[in-house]
């Protein structure tokens, strides 16, 4: 019986120190560099003889780190072209065909990315990188109940949970839901991780929309604070004040605007809204004319602004 | 940590979605303008029209364009449907949610709603006879109960052809199963229905984006969903194709003067799905879905200018 155990527990010291043989990183350098955010070395380091020399367990890894340097880098048809290598010689590698199908994402090839994550998940249902493209996807696709499900699982890994970005786009995504109380659950945690203008913003509309003016006011305010310059909260702030009938205060958003660009065409909608409302029609056919004009940057607010003009031809001067 | 992890995180960092997006002034005045005509007051908001095109199979995406307006909260006023049109419209137009709809839709097999299978098939060409399709009134009977048109929360309306004359009929009014089921009545598959002293076949060979019966509900503004075949895709090999083919040219033909009519369109990319395929009908829902997110921003700036003249009296009369 002892002579049994001892051979046992020298099986297991064995079975350790092999263990501890192939732990070794083959792939260390090229990590090291791409830890040092030295993309371009590392990418130029693992050629196609360093990577054939590669032990064959490392070899799916070794082309997944050249294409993320290759993409970190920013040469992004090299990448693709290297994922697409990879995901080719590697078809159950997770990090390759997840790596191929976010970066087609990225391109806007959904319909070729899709699938790719389908794969992802088939091997492995939970993987967050999967659930999460195949999320941001189906969102944009219109499939709001199945993309809630996959923002739900791949948020059940830190990394993704605690990331401000994948936080707000799920509160988007929920108030899309008319979840509104949820959204705003998850817009707030993004806000406690990270206190950006993005964020504020839509925090805002998702107040704006559970019907809580005031909320929505302040926020946006909060993100002016942050960022007095940000364009897309003052449109966004002159349009609510003027869905408000607050006319005056909206005129005064949109002479911000104007202020940077004269030529703002949503800004010129707004105050010649407000002017039109005010019963101020030349000054509201000069703003309307001049958002008119912008049709080549801004159609629909050229578009709703001639209908607008249209409507005040037949008003009084 | 394991190597696994750190690379997961990495990638994270090189291809999560990192970028934030920026709402430009096209879509914050649309999204604005759209909330305004939402508000109007019933009376003065525009009746808005849902078409849903013909398509056998193929009309299964108006299952996924009823999720995206349903989503987006989108108005729908009245709904006018033909052949499969109808079948999803009558549903949506009996209040029957999108969620629901989809779970009835991913039952569907070649024998729902008829004695159409591969064996029937068979016999049909050997013996010369037609199919019967009169399983479709139980269907909607099961779901819907015993529905006149009247009692439909939102006014609906289908159409169907007479054969012997060529007349186009627009059902509006009466039991709602036997209207739906003429409207979708396969010609050269199922035997014709006999209802209201006509004999009547799939109203997609007459109106097969029904506009018209959309307007005569009072649809002031129409948005349309078009499942139309693409008939370049196949080359007809037998009788069940060749017929295939016949009705999706005749579809064809009718779309591209019919989808003028309306105000806004979407196209869900299922031209290739033939008549029989219910095992695509998964995919043929997604492709709905995308056509209608894809479409929605031109649906709700289109209706947003409609309703201009409106919205300024609206707006002056305050």
């Amino acid at each position: 019986m002892v002579r049994a155990l001892k051979l046992l527990a020298l099986c297991l010291l064995a079975a350790c120190a092999g263990r501890g043989k192939l732990a070794v990183d083959p792939l260390a350098p090229e990590r090291a560099l791409f830890a040092q955010r030295e993309f371009a070395r590392c990418a130029a380091a693992l050629t196609p003889e360093r990577l054939a020399g590669l032990p064959r367990r490392a070899r799916a890894d070794g082309r997944a780190l050249l294409a993320r340097s290759l993409d970190s880098d920013g040469r992004f048809d090299d990448a693709l072209a290297a994922y697409q290598y990879g995901a080719t010689l590697h078809p159950k590698n997770l990090e390759l065909v997840s790596g191929l199908a976010w970066v087609l994402h990225r391109l806007g090839l959904d319909d070729r990315a899709r699938p790719l994550f389908e794969r992802v998940l088939a091997i492995h249902p939970n993987n967050a990188s999967g659930n999460l493209g195949l999320a941001e996807i189906q969102r944009s696709q219109g499939d709001l109940a199945s993309a809630e499900a996959h923002y739900e699982t791949a948020l059940t890994e830190a990394g993704w949970r605690e990331n401000p970005t994948v936080q707000r786009d799920y509160a988007e995504l929920l108030a899309d839901r008319q979840r509104f109380d949820a959204a705003a659950r998850a817009v707030e945690k993004s806000l406690s991780l990270a206190r950006t203008p993005e964020a504020y913003i839509t925090a805002a509309r998702i107040e704006r929309r559970r019907l809580r003016v005031g909320d929505a006011y302040a926020r946006l305010g909060e993100a002016l604070a942050l960022d007095p310059g940000r364009e897309e909260a003052h449109q966004q702030r002159a349009l609510w004040l003027l869905e408000d009938s607050r006319l005056p205060e909206a005129a005064a958003e949109a002479e911000v605007l104007l202020a940077k660009a004269p030529g703002a065409a949503l800004a010129r909608w707004v105050r010649g809204v407000a002017r039109a409302r005010q019963g101020d029609l030349a000054g509201a056919r000069a703003d309307l004319a001049a958002a008119a004009a912008s049709r080549r940057e801004n159609p629909f607010v050229a578009s709703a602004a001639l209908a607008l003009l249209k409507e005040l031809h037949d008003a009084a001067p | 940590m394991t190597r696994t992890p750190v690379l997961t995180l990495a990638l994270a960092l090189a291809a999560g979605p990192a970028a934030a997006r920026t709402v430009g002034p096209d879509a914050l005045l649309r999204e604005s303008l759209f909330g305004e005509v939402k508000r109007l007051p019933a009376g003065e908001r525009p009746v808005v029209g849902l078409v849903l095109s013909a398509g056998a199979v193929r009309g299964m995406a108006h299952v996924g364009v009823l999720q995206v307006l349903e989503d987006a909260g989108f108005p729908v006023d009245v709904i006018a449907g033909t052949s499969m049109g109808a079948f999803v419209g009558a549903f949506a137009a009996a209040g029957t949610g999108a969620a629901r709809l989809r779970e009835l839709a991913s039952k569907v097999t070649l024998s729902t709603g008829s004695d159409l299978n591969k064996v029937r098939l068979i016999s049909m060409l050997l013996s010369d006879s037609l199919l019967s399709s009169a399983g479709m009134e139980k269907v909607l009977t099961a779901e819907l109960g015993d529905k006149r048109f009247d009692q439909l929360p939102r006014p609906f309306a289908c159409v169907a052809m007479d054969i012997r004359t060529g007349e186009k009929v627009i059902f509006r009014d009466g039991p709602v199963a036997p209207a739906v089921r003429a409207s979708a009545n396969l010609p050269g598959i199922f035997k014709p229905v006999a209802y209201r002293h006509r004999w009547l076949v799939d109203g997609g060979v007459v109106d097969y984006v029904p506009v018209d019966a959309a307007r005569l509900l009072g649809a002031e503004w129409v948005l349309a969903s078009v499942t139309e075949g693409d008939f370049t895709y196949t080359n007809p090999t037998n009788v069940l194709l060749t017929l295939e083919q016949v009705i999706d040219i005749r579809g064809s033909i009718l779309s591209r003067q019919q989808r003028r009519e309306a105000d806004a369109l979407i196209e869900p990319s299922v031209g290739d799905v033939s008549f029989y395929e219910t095992s695509r009908i998964p995919e043929v829902i997604i492709g709905g879905m995308t056509a209608a997110a894809k479409g929605l921003p031109a649906a709700k700036e289109s209706l947003a200018l409609y309703s201009m003249p409106r919205l300024w009296r609206r707006w002056s009369a305050r």
